[in-house]
């Protein structure tokens, strides 16, 4: 098994160094220029902190991860990182760290400084955003200067993906930094092809790093991020060619962005999440499973597709699993219970459960009452939910049941999803990653369910089951895939049956450009970097491809 | 003296429980900034940071709301507005400098060009009226104070930015150049056309018609018969006697609006992404940062209180009535 992941990163390595731009000639040079809704920018390139906190590039131009592991399908593109294996029943991860790199003062890197990065987070906790020591890591070291051990208490091989996806930062420049949480490094010491530039808070400029470890790469000499305030600036600085990319969502992007220029003028928008319908399971109402069922029988999803998102983003699969990763993950054996939408089956599973109709054509429950109003949260302003929930409550009147669409500012509305204080609500996955298990992990783990404190930090449903926790650990035990497969073809099955939530519409990263300046986009039939947005991790892979025309 | 002590005393008070206000609300939002975070990753965050957020921010210290109310005065008068938490680990005050400058220098000037000639256009239009200049500018400047500001400013952009190509599309200065130091001021001024003018016409029409409406009832006053009886110039009737006495309800709404320029107009900004505190100010709101509102609410009730003071001061130079008023 090891053998094969170790084969397997080697040859992916092949390919993002030969593959992507072979035979035509390539021209150096030229700067890109980024927009986004950043509001205003700070001078912060500290790669420890949460996105946003830092100038957008910090986690792209800047420094450099371990692997690079897509969002969409699990592919693994090694950067610092050359090969990874799992030793000892998966209770070692021995990583093999890229030989002949140096930072942008001119250090060379080595595996120290990966393990420098690791323990220096245990000595912060407040660095450990993605939990790395509080899931079961008891130590890193390095075996030597090209090789480093990292020792688990008990298997988790999920957390790859954390460890790939940690920004390593040089040992002799943090060593001597003391309080790293409010150290806004001004004058970052990097590994990536980008070196910092001129900075406003209105936009940052990155220049190529002229030692970086990739000789033909970047092709580009610089990078510019400009935060713009609102949409509506980025859509018309894209159309007016002023930029050339922007993370950014459009109402019907086919007649608001291509129609304006189709030879130049392209988005791709990549699946890399799930937008859900959370039924709150410890409000009364959604105790009942038939009562769950019947919803998600009567709920008809592409109406959603086409009125909030112009049918270019899809319904959502019944379990919630992204097209991407559907091939590898999806059990076909189950298909017979995924549910779709069917009014006739879903008053079916009522009546039997004993609910009954009044005159009206109200829904009356078992003990003869009348269901009262279910509430369905939504973010105030967001178009996109709010017009699935109102087709929503259009659909589900179709079994007697009444919604009334509650919207609350944001801080309120995430406040109700984590207190448990909604009845329902539409929100992203809470959790999305390389597989499946990131989404079900945080979605079902009783863990997260706010059991202990009230709190539900991501198992927004708040529902537990003994098998789902036991399928997840049984996931994460293994590197194998068999097995991991088996473990989610158990939760899914739960997922369709159970109806913990309803999966309503893919979620996408909004990927859109315009290529008369400049090409090499990742786009569907080349999806390199997953479709990450530019400031992000797999913007990286995005800046070290794209390149003037 | 006694009625500047006694603004003075009231200054103070109200100085006091502005303050205060400024330090309860932001506690009696629902949410805690920590969750608001992490939400905002949409699941690309472990649940665990929660507690890694919660230990950057400070938020997990468990302190009464009275001690929290000591330290926050005892951070006032330090000048130590502390960490904000959305552009965590910037300072309170670095955010604020960075915005001000551009704050001041649009919504400020802006009201300043509106307020000026708004008042001399109101006072022209009283003093010519039933003349076709005056006919017109009155249902102009309806027509302006009463169009919605975001609708009429998305309109220039797109006509005047976007089909036309006259302005930038947004921003304070050009960002993508490098430039010295006199093209820079330059390009500040270019980016600052469009929103500037857009603040201007907008405002303007206010100031014009409370100055019509004041110098038509002043023009009617004895006193300025009198003085046209006195064979005095048209001039010095207009301005030394009438303006000057008309001018006087305006005042007060200037200083408040002048009080208000701290806030930033969140409209000009959205729209144009520029620079300034409207955004900054929304974007602590909507993530619960406390410190960073706490701040810029500070400043906005003691630019408005201090406002009304430097006006209360000048209003008694310009009326020595008020002076002896109520005594």
């Amino acid at each position: 098994m090891k053998r094969i992941f170790t084969i397997y990163v080697m040859v992916l390595m092949l390919i993002c160094t030969v593959g992507l731009v072979s035979a035509e000639e390539v021209r150096y040079g030229g700067m890109v220029r980024i927009a986004g809704q950043w509001g205003s920018l700070t001078n912060n390139f500290n790669p420890f902190l949460a996105s946003g906190q830092n100038a957008p590039g910090t986690r792209s131009a800047l420094y450099e991860t371990i692997f690079f592991v897509s969002p969409l399908d699990g592919a693994i593109t090694p950067v610092l990182g050359t090969a990874y294996q799992w030793e000892d029943n998966n209770l070692k991860l021995i990583i093999e760290t890229r030989q002949g790199v140096k930072w942008s003062d001119g250090t060379p890197f080595t595996a120290n400084d990966v393990v420098f990065t690791f323990n220096y987070m245990k000595k912060h906790p407040a660095l450990d955003l993605n939990g790395i020591w509080a899931n079961d890591v008891t130590k890193v070291e390095a075996l030597t200067d090209h090789k480093v051990q990292i020792t688990f208490a008990k298997p988790n091989t999920p957390l790859f993906r954390y460890i790939a996806h940690t920004l390593i930062v040089p040992e002799h420049i943090w060593s001597e930094i003391e309080e790293p949480s409010t150290f806004t490094n001004a004058n970052p010491v990097v590994t990536g092809p980008f070196v910092k530039g001129q900075f406003s808070s209105q936009a940052v400029i990155y220049q190529r790093n002229a030692t970086y470890w990739m000789e033909d790469k970047p092709y580009l000499d610089s990078v510019a991020y400009q935060a713009a305030k609102s949409n509506d600036t980025a859509l018309l600085l894209l159309l007016r060619k002023k930029i050339d990319y922007s993370h950014l969502f459009i109402p019907d992007p086919e007649k608001a962005l291509v129609a304006k220029d189709p030879t130049n003028n392209k988005y791709w928008w990549s699946v890399t999440n799930t937008n859900i319908l959370y039924l709150n399971t410890s409000k009364e109402l959604f105790t009942d499973v038939a009562f769950r069922q019947a919803l998600a029988y009567a709920i008809d999803k592409d109406p959603l597709s086409e009125k909030a998102y112009y049918g270019v983003i899809a319904p959502a699969h019944p379990t919630g699993i992204i097209p991407g990763q559907q091939p590898q993950w999806v059990n076909k054996a189950l298909s017979g219970q995924f549910y779709s939408y069917d009014l006739e089956k879903a008053k079916d599973i009522l009546s039997k459960a004993g609910y009954s109709w009044d005159g009206s054509g109200s829904l009356i429950d078992p003990s003869g009452n009348k269901v009262p109003p279910v509430r369905i949260l939504v973010g105030a302003g967001w178009t996109d939910f709010i017009s699935m929930a109102q087709l929503i409550s259009k659909s589900v009147k179709g079994i007697g049941i009444e919604m009334v669409i509650e919207q609350e500012p944001w801080s309120s509305y995430i406040n109700s999803l984590m207190g448990g204080t909604y009845d329902t609500a539409i929100c992203w996955g809470s959790g999305s990653g390389s597989t499946p298990y990131d989404l079900y992990y945080r979605t079902l783990e009783s863990t997260f369910a706010g059991q202990d404190d009230g709190i539900a930090e991501s198992n927004y449903s708040r529902y537990s089951s003994p098998v789902i926790d036991a399928a997840l650990a049984k996931f994460r035990a293994s590197s194998d895939l068999t097995v991991q497969q088996e473990a989610i073809s158990t939760i899914q099955q739960l997922v369709v049956a159970d109806v913990p939530y309803i999966p309503l519409t893919n979620r996408a990263n909004f990927n859109d450009y315009q290529i008369s300046r400049i090409v090499g986009w990742p786009d569907a039939e080349n999806p390199y970097n997953g479709g990450d947005p530019g400031d992000e991790l797999g913007g990286r892979l995005m800046l070290l491809n794209i390149r003037l025309k | 003296m006694r009625y500047l002590l006694r603004r003075l005393g009231f200054l103070l008070f109200t100085g006091w429980a502005a303050l205060s206000i400024n330090f309860i609300l932001p506690h009696l939002m629902p949410g805690d900034p920590a969750q608001v975070m992490i939400a905002k990753f949409q699941g690309r965050l472990n649940p665990q940071a929660l507690k890694a957020l919660s230990d950057a921010f400070g938020l997990t210290a468990d302190k009464s709301l009275f001690v929290k109310y000591l330290e926050y005065w005892q951070r006032i008068f330090s000048g130590d507005l502390g960490f904000s938490l959305t552009y965590y680990p910037a300072k309170v005050t670095e955010v604020l400098a960075d915005a001000i400058p551009w704050t001041i220098g649009l919504v400020g000037l802006g009201t300043i060009i509106a307020f000026t000639l708004g008042t001399l256009l109101g006072i022209i239009s009283a003093w010519k009226r039933n003349s076709p200049l005056a006919d017109i500018l009155v249902p102009t400047a309806l027509f302006f104070n009463s169009i919605p500001y975001f609708w009429l400013s998305l309109l220039m952009l797109y006509l005047l930015a976007y089909q036309l190509e006259w302005f930038p599309l947004g921003g304070g200065f050009d960002v993508f150049a490098i430039m010295g130091i006199w093209d820079k001021v330059g390009s500040i001024v270019y980016h600052a056309i469009l929103p500037l003018t857009t603040i201007v016409i907008t405002a303007m029409g206010g100031w014009l018609l409370t100055m019509r409406n004041n110098m038509m009832s002043v023009l009617a006053d004895d006193y300025i018969i009198f003085a046209r009886a006195k064979g005095l110039s048209d001039r010095r009737i207009k301005y030394k006697y009438a303006a000057r006495n008309a001018i006087l309800p305006s005042f007060t709404g200037f200083s408040m609006a002048l009080g208000f320029v701290i806030g930033g107009s969140l409209l000009t900004e959205v729209v144009f992404s520029y620079p300034g505190l409207g955004y900054i100010l929304y974007q602590s709101v909507i993530s619960l940062d406390y410190p960073l509102m706490q701040a810029i609410f500070l400043f906005i009730s003691l630019a408005v209180l201090l406002a009304n003071f430097m006006a209360d001061f000048i209003y008694a130079i310009l009326d020595p009535r008020v002076k002896e008023g109520g005594e």
